[in-house]
C-alpha cells in the first residue's frame, strides 16, 4: 500500500514527444534497475554485503536480458501505433479546424475553390480533348498498332487513297498486318411510306471490326461472303438509329428495311459510338458489307500492324509489293504508299488550332493559380496576427503550418471535386460544338493522368500560397505584428508587392487571351458578314440519281428530270427550282490550261478553276447577280456559251470587256463565247489564301449524266422539304435516289464551324479569364482599403472630402490596371502573331480589338475597384480612429 | 521455499489486474504486494512480471506514466484502465468459475 500512495503528481511523459528506440530501451532499464536497487536496499537492510545484495537482486529477478528484450521490443510497436494514432487524430483535428476557419471566411473560400475550378475544370477538358485527339492511340486493344494507308504524292504535299488493285495485292502478299480493312461512306435512302429518310452509310470491309476489336451489340459482324457480288444484301443497324427508329427493339435482327428501294436483311446491331477513329467524318447510322474487290475505288486503308513490326517497314513492305505487282506497279506512277497514324489525318491546320487552345488555356490556369495566390496571400497576412498569438501560446511552427496545410488541401480538394465537374461539363460542351472534322472527340473521355496534373498543380499553389506567409509569421519577427498596435504595420508589405505584382501579371495574361478571343470573334464576324456573291437562305439543294441501268438515253433521263422538277415546283412553298452540275458551296474544279483568243497561248501553265453547268434560271435562283452580258440561253442551244465571274474577267480581259471574248480550257476543244459576267462566289475560309482561280458556267448538258443537283428556292422555312423530295422522287421512280438534301444556307455556316469552335472556347476561357481578374483586383483594392481604414479617417477628420478619398483609392488602383493592360497588349502583340492562320480579314494586329480590350480591361477594373472605394469614402472617422 | 507455488499458466495476468484495481503501482510494489497478499505463498518470477506489465499496457488494460516513487526516485507506475476494469471483471468470473467447477470434480465421492 505505502508503495503507490501519495504519489498524485503524475507526468505524462510516456506519450509526447515520441521515443526512439534508445529511448524506449532506457525507460525499460530504468525501470528494471529501480526494481533490483529496491531488491538490493531489502537485502542490505536484512544485513547482506552491497555487491552479495545486488547479486541476489539479480539472481531473484530471472533472465534479466530475455525480459529486457522482450519489453523493449513490445513498446517499440505501441509506440510506433500511438504515433501513427496521435497523426491522425492530429489530421482530423486540423482539418475539422480548417474547415471552421473556411466557413468563417466563407467569400474568400468560395473564391478560391470557383477560381481552382475553372482553372481545373478549363484545363483538364481541353488537355483531355488535345491529348485524345493528337496523343492518345486509338483506345481499342492493341490500338497503339493501328494506322490509315494511304498514297502520298511524290512532293509529299497530297495524299489519297490506296487503289483497289494494290490493297488486293497488299491483302494478298503483306505480312506486316494483322488486319488490312477498308471503308468508305455512302448515302443511302431508308424507303418507308410514313418517313422516307437519307442515312449516312458506312461501308465497311470484314476485317474493320475485328481489327478494331468491336463485336456487334446483337446478331453477327461481316463476313467476306456479304460483300461478294450477288450475295444476299446485309445490314447492320448503327445504335443510335436502332435505338430511333426501331426503338432498341432486339427482334429487329433477321427483320428487312428497304434502302434505296431494295430489301436489306438487319444481321445486327453496332454497340454504341461505334465508328472508325479519326478516319470518319461522319456518324454513320447504318453500316453495310464493303466489298474487297479491286474494282472499289476511294475507299479508305486501315491497318493493325503485327506487335514489333514498325511503320517504316511496313511501308518498304508495302512499296515493294506494288513494285512487283505488275497491275500496282503500272498504276502506282509518282504515288507511293504511306502508313501514318490515324490522327494525322487532322492535318496541321486542325493541330495548329489545338495548340493554340491548349496554350489559352494554360493561360487561364496561370491566373486561376495567380488568383489563388493572391486570394490567400491576402488572407494569410491579415491572419499574422492569429498566427503568432497561436505560436505564442505554445503551437510549435509545424503545428501552425500544418494547419495552414490542411486549409489550403480543403480548398484545394473542394476546387478540384467542382473543376472535374466543370470539365466533365466541359467535355460534353466541346463535342456538342465540335466541327466536323473532329468527329473522332465523340470519343473522347477525361483523362485521369491530366485529372491528376491539374489537381497537383492546384494543390501546389494552394500551399505554396498559403504556406509562405505563414512560416514567415511564425519565423523570425514573432512578437512584432503584436507589439504594435496598428494593423496598418509594415509587416505585410512584402506580401502587398507581391500581391499586385500578381494583379498586375493576371491582368495582362487576361489581356493576351482577350485579344485572341477578340480577334477570333471578329474573324466569325467577318466570315459571317462577307459577301457570297449569292443569298443562301431558304435554298435547299438535293442529290437525285437516276439508276443507270434503267434510264440508258438522253431522252429518257431528260423525261425522269423534267417529270420530277414538274412536281417540286408543285410542292407548296416552292418559288423555284432547277437543275445544275453542282452548287455552292460545293462547286466542281478543273484543272486545265486556259487558252484565250487572240492571245499567245497560257503562259501560266496549268489553272485551277470552279466551274459549273447550270440552266438559264440557275442565276435568278441564287440571287447571283449577273454584272454584265446575259445570262446563258436556253439549254436546247446549241451555241457554246460560257459566263465567267467577276475576277476572272477582270484578271483576264483587264480594261476591256469580257462579254464576246472567247476561251477555250484545252489546247485543242471548241471555242466558247463568253455571253456575261457574274458576281463572283466566294467562301471566306481561314488558313492559306483564298481560292482565286474564278468560275466559269457552262450551259447544262442535255441531261448527259443520270446525275444532278436540284436547286430550290423556298418562299418561307417550310419544314419537311427534304421529306418531300424523296417522296417525289419515289412517285416519278421507286428507284430513283435523293441525296445530300441540305440547306444551303447550313452548308455555308458549316464551313465556318472550325472558327465557331475556336471563337467561342476562346472567349470562355477570356471570359474566365477576365473574370478572375476583376476577383483579383477587387480583393488587392478591398485589402489595401481595409488596411488603410485609419489613414482614410484621419484624411476624413482633417477636412478631406470624401470624393477625394475615392479618388486616392481607384487613383492606386488605377496604375495596377495600366500595368497590366499595356503589359498585356505588348505580350499580346508578340503572340497573335500565332493566330495569323485561324483569321479572316483581320491583322493579328487589329487596332480595333487592341483598343476595345484595353478599354473594356479599363472598364472592368474600375467597376472591381470601385465597390471598396465607396467604402473608403464612407469611413467614419470617429469608428476609425478609436482604434481596435 | 518448497511451500511456494508456481503460477498456473496466465494467471498472472488476473492477479496483476486485480492487485493494480486497488491503486496504481510501480512493478516492484506489484511484486511485493501480491507476496504479501498470498501470505509468500505465491512466487511472481519478476523476469515474467515485467513483460506481462508491458504486454497488458500494450492490450490497453493498464496505462503506465512516469512518477516519482516514496524515495524520490523517477519510477514507472501502471494503472488500470477502464477496458482493464472489463477485463479483470470477466477474467475474476472465469476464474471463479473455473475453480468451483475443479472443487466439485475433486469433492466427487
Amino acid at each position: 500500500m505505502s508503495e503507490g500512495s501519495g504519489e498524485r503528481r503524475w507526468q505524462r511523459l510516456i506519450r509526447f514527444p515520441f521515443r526512439g528506440r534508445a529511448g524506449i530501451a532506457a525507460d525499460v532499464d530504468e525501470e528494471f534497475r529501480f526494481h533490483l536497487d529496491r531488491r538490493a536496499e531489502e537485502l542490505r537492510a536484512r544485513g547482506l554485503e552491497p555487491l552479495a545484495a545486488r547479486d541476489g537482486a539479480l539472481g531473484r529477478f530471472g533472465d534479466l536480458n530475455d525480459a529486457r528484450r522482450y519489453c523493449v521490443a513490445l513498446d517499440a510497436r505501441v509506440e510506433r501505433g500511438a504515433r501513427r494514432r496521435t497523426w491522425f487524430g492530429d489530421i482530423a483535428y486540423d482539418l475539422k479546424h480548417a474547415l471552421r476557419q473556411l466557413r468563417r471566411a466563407p467569400g474568400v473560400s468560395l473564391v478560391v475553390i470557383v477560381t481552382l475550378a475553372l482553372g481545373i475544370g478549363a484545363t483538364t477538358a481541353i488537355f483531355s480533348a488535345v491529348r485524345h485527339l493528337l496523343i492518345d492511340p486509338i483506345p481499342v486493344p492493341g490500338g497503339d498498332r493501328i494506322y490509315a494507308v494511304s498514297r502520298v504524292s511524290g512532293d509529299g504535299s497530297m495524299f489519297i487513297t490506296p487503289r483497289g488493285e494494290a490493297v488486293a495485292a497488299w491483302r494478298r502478299g503483306a505480312t506486316s498486318f494483322e488486319h488490312l480493312g477498308t471503308f468508305t461512306t455512302t448515302e443511302r435512302t431508308l424507303s418507308a411510306s410514313d418517313a422516307p429518310e437519307n442515312l449516312i452509310a458506312g461501308e465497311i470491309s470484314a476485317d474493320v471490326m475485328p481489327l478494331l476489336g468491336v463485336r456487334p451489340l446483337l446478331g453477327r459482324a461481316f463476313t467476306n461472303d456479304d460483300a461478294r457480288n450477288g450475295a444476299a444484301a446485309v445490314t447492320i443497324l448503327g445504335h443510335g438509329f436502332w435505338k430511333r427508329r426501331f426503338g432498341g427493339d432486339p427482334r429487329i435482327v433477321g427483320q428487312t428495311i428497304s434502302l434505296d428501294g431494295r430489301p436489306f436483311t438487319v444481321i445486327g446491331v453496332m454497340p454504341r459510338n461505334f465508328s472508325v477513329p479519326f478516319l470518319f467524318g461522319e456518324t454513320a447510322r447504318i453500316w453495310l458489307p464493303l466489298s474487297a474487290d479491286p474494282s472499289v475505288v476511294g475507299a479508305r486503308a486501315i491497318a493493325k500492324l503485327r506487335p514489333g513490326v514498325t511503320r517504316e517497314s511496313a511501308e518498304r513492305e508495302l512499296s515493294e509489293i506494288m513494285r512487283s505487282d505488275p497491275v500496282s506497279a503500272r498504276s502506282a506512277g509518282e504515288w507511293k504508299p504511306i502508313v501514318r497514324r490515324p490522327q494525322d489525318y487532322l492535318g496541321t491546320g486542325t493541330r495548329d488550332t489545338l495548340l493554340v487552345l491548349l496554350g489559352a488555356v494554360g493561360l487561364v490556369l496561370l491566373i486561376a493559380c495567380a488568383n489563388v495566390a493572391n486570394v490567400l496571400l491576402a488572407r494569410a497576412v491579415a491572419r499574422r496576427r492569429e498566427f503568432v498569438i497561436r505560436a505564442a501560446l505554445g503551437a510549435g511552427s509545424g503545428r501552425v503550418v500544418r494547419q495552414v496545410l490542411a486549409e489550403s488541401a480543403l480548398l484545394s480538394v473542394a476546387g478540384g471535386v467542382l473543376g472535374l465537374l466543370i470539365a466533365w461539363g466541359g467535355l460534353g460542351l466541346i463535342v456538342r460544338i465540335r466541327p466536323q472534322q473532329l468527329a473522332a472527340l465523340d470519343e473522347v473521355r477525361m483523362n485521369p493522368e491530366i485529372v491528376a496534373f491539374a489537381l497537383a498543380i492546384s494543390l501546389v499553389t494552394g500551399i505554396l500560397f498559403g504556406l509562405a506567409p505563414a512560416i514567415f509569421a511564425t519565423g523570425r519577427r514573432l512578437q512584432d505584428p503584436l507589439r504594435s498596435s496598428s494593423r496598418s504595420s509594415t509587416a505585410g508589405a512584402g506580401a502587398g508587392r507581391a500581391r499586385r505584382a500578381l494583379v498586375v501579371a493576371e491582368m495582362s495574361l487576361s489581356v493576351v487571351l482577350l485579344v485572341a478571343a477578340g480577334l477570333l470573334v471578329r474573324t466569325l464576324v467577318a466570315m459571317q458578314q462577307a459577301p457570297l456573291g449569292f443569298d443562301p437562305s431558304g435554298l435547299t439543294r438535293a442529290w437525285i440519281i437516276l439508276p443507270a441501268e434503267r434510264y440508258t438515253n438522253v431522252q429518257q433521263r431528260t423525261e425522269a428530270f423534267g417529270e420530277i422538277l414538274r412536281r417540286v415546283r408543285g410542292i407548296p412553298g416552292v418559288e423555284a427550282a432547277t437543275w445544275s452540275m453542282g452548287v455552292p458551296p460545293d462547286l466542281g474544279i478543273t484543272i486545265g490550261t486556259l487558252e484565250l483568243e487572240g492571245r499567245p497561248a497560257a503562259t501560266e501553265g496549268n489553272v485551277t478553276l470552279q466551274f459549273n453547268a447550270v440552266t438559264p434560271e440557275y442565276f435568278g435562283i441564287l440571287k447571283n447577280p449577273i454584272r454584265a452580258g446575259r445570262p446563258l440561253s436556253d439549254r436546247d442551244s446549241a451555241a457554246r456559251e460560257v459566263m465567267v465571274s467577276e475576277s476572272m474577267a477582270r484578271r483576264q480581259w483587264p480594261g476591256e470587256s469580257a462579254v464576246g471574248q472567247r476561251l477555250r480550257l484545252s489546247s485543242n476543244g471548241p471555242w466558247n463565247t463568253v455571253v456575261g459576267v457574274v458576281a463572283d462566289v466566294t467562301l471566306p475560309s481561314t488558313g492559306g489564301a483564298p481560292f482565286a482561280g474564278g468560275q466559269v458556267y457552262y450551259t447544262r448538258f442535255n441531261a448527259g449524266f443520270e446525275e444532278a443537283t436540284l436547286v430550290v428556292r423556298q418562299t418561307t422555312g417550310a419544314p419537311g422539304l427534304a421529306t418531300a423530295l424523296v417522296r417525289v422522287a419515289e412517285a416519278v421512280d421507286p428507284m430513283i435516289r435523293v441525296r445530300e438534301v441540305n440547306a444551303v444556307g447550313s452548308l455555308v455556316q458549316a464551313r465556318f464551324a472550325k472558327e465557331r469552335f475556336n471563337g467561342i472556347l476562346l472567349t470562355a476561357f477570356a471570359v474566365t479569364a477576365l473574370v478572375l481578374a476583376g476577383v483579383g483586383l477587387y480583393g488587392v483594392v478591398a485589402y489595401s482599403v481595409s488596411q488603410r481604414v485609419r489613414e482614410m479617417g484621419i484624411r476624413l477628420a482633417l477636412g478631406a472630402r470624401p470624393r477625394a478619398v475615392m479618388r486616392l483609392v481607384l487613383l492606386g488602383e488605377a496604375r495596377l490596371t495600366i500595368l497590366g493592360v499595356v503589359l498585356g497588349l505588348l505580350a499580346a502583340t508578340a503572340v497573335t502573331g500565332l493566330l495569323r492562320g485561324m483569321l479572316y480579314a483581320v491583322e493579328p494586329t487589329d487596332p480595333l480589338t487592341f483598343v476595345s480590350v484595353g478599354v473594356a480591361l479599363l472598364a472592368i477594373a474600375l467597376v472591381a475597384a470601385w465597390v471598396p472605394a465607396r467604402r473608403a469614402m464612407h469611413v467614419d472617422p470617429v469608428v476609425a480612429l478609436r482604434g481596435e | 521455499m518448497n511451500d511456494r507455488l508456481d503460477l498456473p499458466q496466465g494467471t498472472l495476468d488476473l492477479l496483476i489486474l486485480k492487485t493494480l484495481s486497488l491503486q496504481p503501482m510501480h512493478g516492484w510494489a506489484i511484486s511485493e504486494r501480491l507476496h504479501q497478499v498470498s501470505r509468500a505463498t505465491l512466487q511472481v518470477p519478476q523476469g515474467s512480471l515485467y513483460p506481462a506489465l508491458h504486454r497488458l499496457e500494450r492490450r490497453g488494460w493498464i496505462a503506465a506514466s512516469w512518477g516519482a516513487s516514496d524515495n524520490n526516485r523517477r519510477a514507472k507506475y501502471y494503472e488500470l484502465t477502464r477496458a482493464g476494469r472489463k477485463q479483470l471483471a470477466a477474467e475474476a468470473a472465469a476464474w471463479a468459475k473455473l475453480t468451483a467447477a475443479v472443487d466439485l470434480v475433486l469433492d466427487m465421492q
